[in-house]
């Protein structure tokens, strides 16, 4: 679509009324987001408690501004629609209305959320915004590691891949029946089961991490010899066959654990739950991963050459039976994930002295464990072999051939990894949320589609700030306009419609090449 | 035994019959080239050899092995590597990703950093922008790279499609200059080139191609010198036209 874009000379000066518009509505979003600010920080008393006429006049000024602005702006979009009205070249003014109404939006919302907080401020203390911003982040880890997900499948195949939200509830399922395992072990305690399991998984990874001994002592003896002509002194190792230092590793890794548990059992029952919670989350992750691999063999690469239209209702397919088989295999009924003690309950943190604000545990450890997974992630796709291939495969899979690359395999990898992060996600989800059935997976996929098209679908920082930008929105939107928490729902795919309207490459978006369209 | 052999391929995409019947070969350390008009069939000859499209019927032999029906990344893995027509640089990956992902497959940390040495000697202009992103490259800086990233795959047989198309001819030259520095350094190539002076004045052989066909095969010396070949892609006509058309 060429923008044919019409500038006017007034003397020397020269007006482009596109980029004009463009910072118009740039401007006057800052304004509006710096009165939000003003009247949520003042009210809640973040800032002391100033004078109350001070910050009133303040917000009131900002406000009228803001009408002022919307004001001049209407006569100059009006002016400009006139004179391009009378040119005799056709000139698109789209992107002016768009712009436009841009401000409206911002000016609307800034004066609904002032007139909420101003007209009632002891209902909106500090500690309901620290509270809601904490929900907001936690809802927006899980959203960032699922959107994750769609991004870089969309970024490989250029589709979206529907059934990413069954992944990640196949991961919460999985996840729950490796609890249920724990606790069964335990007989309904996890602490107890965690013990078990910890003493079959610690020595087992002590045993794995004993076997590559002799190939690094090895590599060391020869770097030696090969300086100085002395006798390999490596020789004790290369003693030891596989299986002895297998036996090693692991005798060595249940003697630390049974010393442990002696001397000082509270580290004792902490490492073992931590062990027991990572086995939970490997086997969500693992079970969410193995799904995807098949959806993807079974559904999506036999139509590798088909039009772009037909995977994506494949996809929906996919998405179809997989709700449905859950539902038939394991039941409509909710089922309930219980907190081992070390992750339940809350901490409280204090706001100087405006009050505290009680944090759960397992919200610290989602949006702690997704900012960890992200940053492996991006490390992975940056720094890696299998990542550089990732990003050549996205923009050239015939080239990426050329060079060597297993495109198929690629792909593959792609979607195993967006399933590992959406499983991730599950576990935590249950966890977190407690209770889950075969539909929990329907609505976080969508909104993690939502983020990662608000974030610029295709783009990874995109999709991170994309599904924290969504929870944040989620979670502040209903109070800051005071309506029920209900509707966020509805704030959140409002947000996408109004994405996909005024702005369909994303916040981050750039814009697409006409070869990927 | 000629390193590579192509017996009677013939390919079609969907209904169309690309390739009818194209016999040619390849010996250790020669150059030849595939020359032809528009159409003619030389960028598929060059991806039904690499797998990219899928021959109907027909064999590729490297050293008698039969490699017609593998998958592209693994022909690619034996050693038949190609520079793609329209040089085809990841654009968003670096310059030193770009060459480290042609040598994707292997696994020799030694041979990939004598390669890569090589390839930075060979075009010192590729050291200078390794962090540069593959698309902030000129056309001929381009082109560099493309040929730089497939020479750090090892290739047994290096096939390269039109690497002077939308060069200054300034460049081409350059470019045509290392082709024949890099057959010297013991680098067996497949030129495919509408550059027909050119690539025939560097390479030992040469096939002309007409609408999937293979019409003549002969010394290069030997083909500067056939009418035929003057008239249609030497051609002294063509050339003057498009010399009356640039002054233009």
């Amino acid at each position: 679509m060429a923008q044919v874009t019409q500038t006017r000379r007034l003397g020397r000066i020269t007006l482009d009324a596109d980029r004009l518009s463009s910072q118009y509505f740039g401007w006057g979003a800052l304004i509006a987001t710096v009165r939000i600010f003003w009247v949520i920080a003042l009210t809640s008393g973040l800032f002391g408690t100033p004078a109350d006429d001070l910050y009133r006049t303040v917000s009131d000024a900002l406000g009228s501004f803001l009408w002022a602005y919307a004001a001049v702006g209407l006569v100059a979009l009006l002016a400009t629609l006139y004179s391009r009205s009378r040119g005799e070249e056709p000139v698109s003014s789209t992107r002016l209305f768009i712009n436009y109404l841009g401000v409206i939006f911002f000016l609307a919302l800034s004066a609904r959320v002032a007139s909420v907080v101003q007209a009632d401020p002891a209902r909106y203390p500090i500690t309901l915004w620290g509270l809601q911003l904490v929900n907001g982040l936690v809802l927006g880890g899980v959203y960032a590691l699922v959107a994750l997900g769609y991004t870089l499948v969309y970024g490989i195949l250029f589709m979206i891949n529907f059934a990413h939200g069954e992944v990640l509830v196949m991961g919460t399922f999985g996840g729950w029946f490796a609890l249920t395992y724990v606790l069964n072990l335990g007989d309904g305690t996890f602490e107890v089961g965690a013990a078990s399991v910890a003493a079959v998984l610690l020595p087992l990874l002590f045993a794995v991490l004993f076997l590559p001994l002799e190939t690094l002592a090895a590599r060391a003896g020869r770097k030696r010899t090969a300086r100085a002509a002395e006798p390999d002194p490596t020789w004790v190792l290369t003693l030891f066959s596989l299986p002895v230092r297998f036996l090693v590793g692991a005798l060595i890794g249940y003697g630390l654990l049974q010393a442990l548990g002696g001397f000082a059992p509270h580290v004792y029952e902490a490492i073992t739950t931590i062990v027991a919670l990572l086995f939970v989350v490997a086997v969500g992750m693992i079970v969410s991963m193995l799904v995807a691999i098949t959806v993807e063999r079974i559904a999506y690469r036999p139509l590798r050459g088909a039009p772009r239209l037909t995977p994506l209702i494949s996809a929906i397919g996919a998405s179809f039976f997989l709700q449905q088989a859950m539902l038939n295999v394991f039941g409509p009924s909710k089922r309930a994930y219980s907190r081992p003690k070390l992750i339940d309950g809350t901490i409280n943190v204090r706001i100087g002295d405006l009050g505290t604000i009680p944090v759960t545990k397992t919200g610290i450890i989602v949006v702690v464990v997704s900012l960890v997974l992200m940053v492996l992630l991006y490390t992975f796709v940056q720094r890696s072999k299998t990542g550089r291939a990732m990003r050549a495969v996205a923009e050239d899979k015939p080239t990426s051939a050329l060079m060597g690359v297993d495109v198929n395999q690629v792909i593959v990898i792609t979607f195993a990894i967006g399933a590992l992060l959406a499983g991730a996600a599950g576990v935590m989800m249950g966890f977190h949320n407690q209770s889950f059935n075969f539909r929990a997976g329907f609505i976080p996929g969508l909104k993690a589609f939502t983020a990662a098209v608000l974030g610029g679908i295709g783009n990874i920082p995109g999709a991170m700030f994309g599904g924290f930008f969504l929870g944040l929105v989620e979670a502040l939107g209903p109070t800051m306009l005071g309506i029920n928490a209900e509707y966020k729902d509805v704030i959140a795919f409002s947000l996408l419609v109004l994405v996909l309207v005024f702005r369909p490459t994303g916040i981050f978006g750039e814009v697409l090449a006409e070869k990927k369209v | 035994m000629a390193l590579l052999e192509v017996e009677n391929l013939h390919t079609y995409y969907g209904k169309i019959h690309a390739l009818k019947g194209i016999s040619l070969s390849v010996e250790e350390g020669e150059i030849v080239t595939l020359i032809g008009g528009n159409g003619a069939g030389k960028t598929t000859t060059l991806n039904t050899i690499c797998g990219i499209v899928r021959a109907a019927e027909g064999r590729v032999l490297l050293r008698d092995e039969d490699i017609t029906l593998l998958p592209p990344h693994v022909i690619m893995s034996r050693g038949v590597v190609q520079s793609p027509e329209g040089r085809k640089i990841f654009q968003r990956l670096t310059v030193m990703e770009n060459l480290e992902m042609g040598a994707y497959s292997r696994n020799d940390v030694h041979g990939i950093a004598s390669d890569l040495e090589f390839v930075f000697e060979t075009f010192p202009r590729l050291k200078e922008r390794q962090k540069q992103l593959g698309g902030t490259l000129s056309g001929g800086e381009q082109q560099m790279l493309a040929i730089g990233r497939a020479l750090m795959g090892h290739p047994r047989i290096l096939l390269l499609d039109e690497p002077s198309m939308g060069l200054a001819p300034l460049l081409v030259r350059d470019i045509f200059r290392i082709v024949k520095y890099l057959n010297e350094q013991g680098t067996t190539i497949l030129l495919v080139e509408q550059n027909a002076l050119m690539a025939l004045a560097v390479a030992h052989r040469g096939y002309v191609l007409q609408t999937g066909k293979i019409i003549l095969s002969d010394e290069a010396t030997t083909l500067r010198e056939n009418e035929m070949v003057r008239a249609a892609y030497l051609g002294e006509h063509e050339g003057a036209a498009s010399l009356r058309s640039e002054n233009r």
